[in-house]
């Protein structure tokens, strides 16, 4: 029988595992673009039931750069509820009232809490680089570079199921068929914009746990 | 030195900041909490707006992404007609931009543009009363039955659309008018923080402090009188009226700071009729710092013949009083009020 040790040895042969704790997005983004997000992330990642499910939550992420060959690697995502509220001492009661379905606006948690679900893979997989401004209603969301003309940023989505299947049709666009209309891919939309000099998709799933980050332009 | 560029990157991620936090609170889901959001985000559009502003010479996609953004914030606070307005601009700045990438950039906005018109239309239909009396430059409060249907559907719609100052406003004036001042403050107060460049929202909530309670007047008139070498002639006038009225005693510190709003006001007065009224009070501060008693003479002086001589027929002999109902009944309506 396999040791677990020498099962998680051989999958990080095949994929790298980085664990990564919540708090440290204060360390590596700042402060203001991620106390809003993190009780967006606590309720979504966590189910949104209200019921203590530990972390960590691994999450498989497709990374492909331009020019490099796809990349697999797992995050497991893990916090501290003191360290977190050392930062904001809100943040018990807010991931409650959002974990626990007291709000009628559900569709703004996934959107958060794939924002913050993004600045961890910028984090972990892009270190170094810092968001410095949000969009909420064009393309990029997040900006590493706002000069007018040559942005640089993170396009953003959140699926709540569907997995790899849903996040490729985001990323690729959908055909039409009989019972849905055609829908437009994010690649083609942000490669086909002259004022992007630089963008990612991160595009994140929490049943299953998957994602995409992926260099377009 | 900064360029323009710089102070567009500078002030930019404000707003940006500004909407993360506005749908952080949408996301609690209360009224207060998306009250509060629609502040935000209608103080985003604002600084979405200025950030463009500082940048003439900025590409078609860059004008069209800043148009989106601030159309969209409106939206989001609930404020349709406050987005239908950005909407036109959004649809010029198209056409500098290919086709494909136009339509791409609007993805996102444009059904939610066309959901929320929607739902506005349907909103106001189920909402006679208010259609009715929307035009009235007053809204006079209507009586009985009617007043309490009002009520209900001027709660229903700053419940759906809660970034709409107008709306606020007019619940102000029911409030008011039932002699709620409570209620009338708290809904002006929101009226004010959603659109805190409109000059008679201020005017009005300093008029209403006074009558509410004069230490929170007191505080309020502090506060405006520290940056009054800016504000808008209407404040002045309100201001120098409530600092008069504030004024117990010819020696108070009051009547001098009264003449400078009056005087700082007619610099910036927009219209005749208000340069007139803030000349009329100047007189009236001078009158009484020289420790004579004002009458009727300042009116025409200024040439407000028409309210003097009205005043005079009505027996109104003091000429305070006069000024202070007068002048204030000038300048207390919004223009383009709700919907």
């Amino acid at each position: 029988m396999i040791r677990y040790e020498e099962s998680a040895r051989a999958i990080s042969q095949i994929m790298p595992i980085h664990s990564y704790s919540l708090e440290n997005l204060y360390r590596d983004q700042e402060h203001d673009w991620v106390v809003d997000l993190i009780p967006a992330v606590l309720a979504w990642v966590s189910g949104g039931t209200g019921q203590h499910i530990g972390p960590p939550f691994p999450f498989k992420i497709e990374q492909t750069v331009i020019g490099q060959p796809s990349q697999n690697h797992i995050i497991h995502l893990d916090w501290n509820i003191a360290a977190l509220e050392l930062e904001d001492s809100d943040v018990v009661a807010r991931f409650t009232r959002m974990a626990t379905r007291r709000t009628p606006l559900l569709e703004q948690v996934p959107q958060l809490a794939a924002y913050g679900l993004a600045l961890v893979a910028i984090s972990v997989l892009m270190p170094g680089r810092r968001i410095v401004d949000m969009n909420f209603f064009v393309a990029p969301d997040l900006l590493f570079d706002l000069t007018p003309g040559a942005l640089r940023g993170v396009e953003v989505a959140g699926r709540t199921q569907g997995g790899l299947r849903t996040l490729r049709e985001v990323r690729d666009g959908r055909i039409a068929t009989a019972k849905s209309p055609a829908r437009p891919g994010k690649k083609q939309a942000l490669i086909a914009r002259v004022d992007v000099a630089e963008c990612h998709l991160s595009l994140w799933c929490t049943s299953p746990r998957v994602a995409i980050q992926e260099q377009v332009k | 030195m900064n360029t323009p560029l710089d102070i567009y990157r500078l002030n930019r991620p404000v707003g940006g900041k500004l909407k993360l936090r506005a749908m952080s609170l949408q996301a609690m889901g209360d009224e207060e909490s998306r009250i509060d959001a629609a502040v935000l985000l209608r103080e985003a559009a604002r600084t979405e707006r200025r950030c463009i502003a500082l940048l003439p010479h900025a590409s078609g996609e860059t004008r069209l992404a800043a148009a989106i953004e601030e159309c969209g914030c409106l939206l989001e606070a609930g404020d349709p007609p406050g987005a239908a307005e950005v909407w036109r601009r959004v649809l010029r700045e198209r056409t500098a931009v290919a086709p494909d990438v136009a339509t791409a950039m609007s993805s996102r906005l444009e059904p939610r543009y066309q959901a929320e018109m929607t739902r506005f239309q349907t909103a106001l239909r189920a909402a006679p009363i208010f259609l009715r009396r929307r035009q009235d430059k007053y809204l006079l409060p209507p009586s009985g039955r009617e007043r309490s249907q009002l009520e209900s559907e001027l709660h229903k719609l700053t419940g759906l659309f809660p970034g709409m100052s107008g709306l606020w406003w007019a619940r102000y004036r029911l409030a008011d008018a039932a002699e709620k001042t409570e209620d009338a403050w708290r809904m002006l107060d929101i009226a004010w923080r959603l659109e805190p460049e409109e000059p008679s929202y201020e005017a009005i909530r300093l008029d209403l402090a006074l009558r509410r309670s004069p230490d929170q007047a007191a505080k309020i008139l502090e506060m405006s009188y520290s940056n009054i070498d800016h504000a808008p002639a209407e404040r002045c006038l309100v201001h120098a009226l409530a600092e008069i009225r504030l004024a117990h005693t010819p020696t108070s510190e009051r009547w001098l700071r009264a003449q400078t709003a009056a005087s700082e006001g007619i610099k910036r007065a927009t219209s005749e009729g208000l340069r007139r009224w803030l000349m009329a009070v100047e007189l009236l501060v001078l009158c009484e710092l020289q420790g004579l008693r004002p009458t009727h003479e300042i009116l025409y002086t200024v040439g407000l013949n028409h309210i003097a001589a009205n005043a005079e027929a009505e027996g109104s002999l003091n000429v305070i009083d006069v000024i202070r109902a007068e002048a204030a009944s000038q300048i207390f309506w919004p223009q383009a009020r709700a919907a």
